[in-house]
């Protein structure tokens, strides 16, 4: 059957940033329309059945079975991951409307395009049409970075775009040679291709170029080693609740893209071995590099690359628990990682600045949202009762059942590095007194408190209730996982 | 004609790839991201060449029989399309972001651009 209103959630939040471009300057109907749109896009994937969705109507071709248009697949991972890009988008767009300064329509359409694009990464079963969006996504969050009107955010903009052409080109070529080889751009074709061909197309040179070339795309894409610094650079040059959008939408393209490579080349000998190395360089250089910042926004962006090692290894693992287990970190991830953003706005509105240095005493100024932060601080480290324990855990448990140790230690030491950093920044921001007296710069209005209580409440139900969220991703990680070999 | 065109897309992406890699001005990197899209774009018409082949436009006096045995696969033109506007748009933007940071650094040295950088 044809479901007709899966497209509704990608075409609705474009169709969203093109109205808001429209209402650009007119604050009250910013504000109303951002109210409004957000509370839509959270709600819509629920009320949205599952299954496909085949353009122009057109299914599958009678005598060669293949896919003719493009088709879009929904799941129960799938309105999990759009709700939470949703509900993120939604408090990042809340946070702009009440940052006190001038409302820009154009910055909440590109916020909104990023939510569209994003989802039709996440459900389209079409390779090409996953390369279009994903390089949409990626000039979207090029947009919002620019648009702080720094030397800096145009430096590294250039740079990312600059590499990021190459890797979609790349990644164009390893579609176009994946095409020559099945003759359809349709994801599905090209699994039943590799499972019906067996052996005969792991060795051929095409299919493992066209590996190496998506392979190398994804990696960038999702920030991993040795693409990091470039990810971090953009994420640190963003306003904090952009970069909490742009590494949520990284996180879930990393698991979309993953996914995708797990059902075509996941037999390839020794691609996840090798995607394991890239993703515990990640972990690990992520974490020592967010240990050396001396800027609380730069800390966090290092510590998002180190959590999409724990992602990236989890898809790498590949086996069906490791897979739900790296999903569910992407899902807990958005959540604690984005109220650490929000909550270095507001440290950055009290504060005047976001130098450690320059920093201290919060505690006193801003009690509610240090606690909250200090929450989500544990959340990320893996302390448990909250949810970045049960995922960190599952993922530790995954890779020791898989016969990987040594996995499992890096990820651990990792974890503590984690909680090191992150407390060395809480003192210095919120417990310590300043070194020098500060003027205290803006309140922290109540939206970004509320945005705090809803993510962190969410790190605490899913922390005691982790079957709530796991309940939706098991049918894909059970469908993707292998065996780990 | 296949196996050559094939040949001159290789040349392209290497000489796109040694320009973003080893120039230092950044219009030319930017040229060679050009060359680069240059040689997938020509990469994907060629893979659907086809020897004595018609255009897969349906055109009056060609029969079903001859257009499905002689019409070239339409499907990597569209792609081609698609990746032209993808193309336009990214190296708009990064020309853009070029013009502000030459007008703020005086220069287009990507060595002294990014030198200051983490």
């Amino acid at each position: 059957m044809n479901s007709e209103l899966i497209p509704l959630m990608v075409v609705l939040p474009m169709a969203a940033a093109v109205l808001l471009n429209l209402l650009h300057g007119r604050r009250l109907a910013l504000t109303a329309a951002v109210a409004a749109l957000g509370f839509i896009f959270i709600l819509l994937p629920f009320t949205v059945a599952y299954g496909a969705h085949y353009f122009g109507g057109w299914t599958r071709d009678g005598a060669t079975g293949l896919a003719v248009g493009i088709i879009y697949m929904f799941g129960a991972h799938q309105r999990l991951l759009i709700v939470f890009l949703a509900l993120v988008a939604y408090f990042a767009a809340i946070a702009h409307v009440n940052s006190g300064g001038r409302v820009s329509g154009v910055y909440l359409g590109f916020l909104m395009l990023g939510l569209g694009t994003c989802t039709a990464v996440l459900l389209t079963d079409d390779l090409f049409n996953l390369y279009v969006f994903l390089e949409i996504t990626l000039i979207s969050q090029t947009a919002l970075v620019v648009s702080t009107g720094t030397e800096g955010a145009w430096k590294a903009a250039v740079k990312y775009l600059i590499i990021a052409n190459v890797a979609g080109n790349c990644l164009l070529l390893g579609i176009a040679l994946l095409l020559s080889l099945v003759g359809s751009l349709n994801i599905a074709d090209m699994q039943s291709y590799v499972a019906a061909n067996g052996t005969t197309v792991l060795k051929s040179p095409v299919f493992l170029l066209s590996c190496a070339l998506i392979t190398l795309a994804w990696s960038y894409a999702s920030g991993l080693f040795p693409f990091h610094n470039i990810k971090a650079e953009m994420y640190s040059q963003a306003r904090p609740h952009a970069a909490g959008l742009m590494q949520v939408q990284t996180k879930f393209i990393l698991v979309a893209v993953g996914l995708v490579m797990l059902r075509l080349f996941g037999g390839v000998p020794h691609l996840r071995t090798v995607v394991l190395y890239v993703a515990m360089g990640a972990m690990v250089f992520g974490v020592i590099m967010a240990l050396r910042q001396d800027n609380y926004q730069h800390m966090l962006s290092y510590h998002a690359i180190s959590q999409a090692g724990y992602v990236a290894a989890g898809l790498s693992i590949g086996t069906p628990a490791a897979v739900a287990a790296g999903i569910f970190h992407a899902l807990n991830n958005a959540l604690y990682k984005t109220a650490l953003f929000i909550g270095s706005e507001c440290v950055q509105r009290r504060g005047r600045t976001g130098e450690f240095r320059l920093l201290g005493g919060l505690m006193q100024t801003m009690p509610v949202v240090a606690i909250l932060v200090l929450i989500a601080k544990l959340a990320i480290s893996g302390v448990p009762p909250f949810n970045g324990f049960q995922s960190k855990f599952m993922l530790m448990v995954s890779a020791f059942d898989a016969g990987l140790p040594e996995v499992t230690v890096i990820m651990l030491l990792v974890s503590v590095l984690t909680f090191i950093s992150m407390m060395k920044a809480y003192h210095m921001v919120f417990l310590r007194p300043p070194e020098a007296p500060v003027e205290p710069g803006e309140a922290v209005p109540y939206s970004y408190t509320i945005t705090l209580i809803v993510l962190v409440g969410l790190c605490v139900v899913l922390g005691f209730y982790p079957q709530i969220a796991l309940g939706y991703i098991q049918e894909v990680a059970l469908r993707t996982g292998l065996g780990w070999t | 004609m296949q196996a050559a065109s094939f040949l001159t897309a290789g040349a392209l992406f290497l000489v796109g790839l040694y320009a973003v890699v080893f120039k230092d001005n950044l219009i030319k990197k930017v040229m060679g991201l050009t060359f680069i899209g240059d040689a997938v774009n020509l990469f994907l018409i060629a893979m659907d060449y086809r020897v004595g082949g018609i255009v897969p436009i349906i055109l009056p006096g060609v029969s079903p029989e001859e257009f499905a045995a002689k019409a070239a696969y339409p499907l990597t033109i569209a792609l081609v399309l698609t990746n032209i506007v993808i193309a336009v748009a990214t190296i708009s933007l990064i020309l853009g972001l070029a013009i502000k940071i030459h007008g703020s650094a005086g220069t287009l040295s990507t060595r002294r651009i990014w030198k200051n950088e983490q």
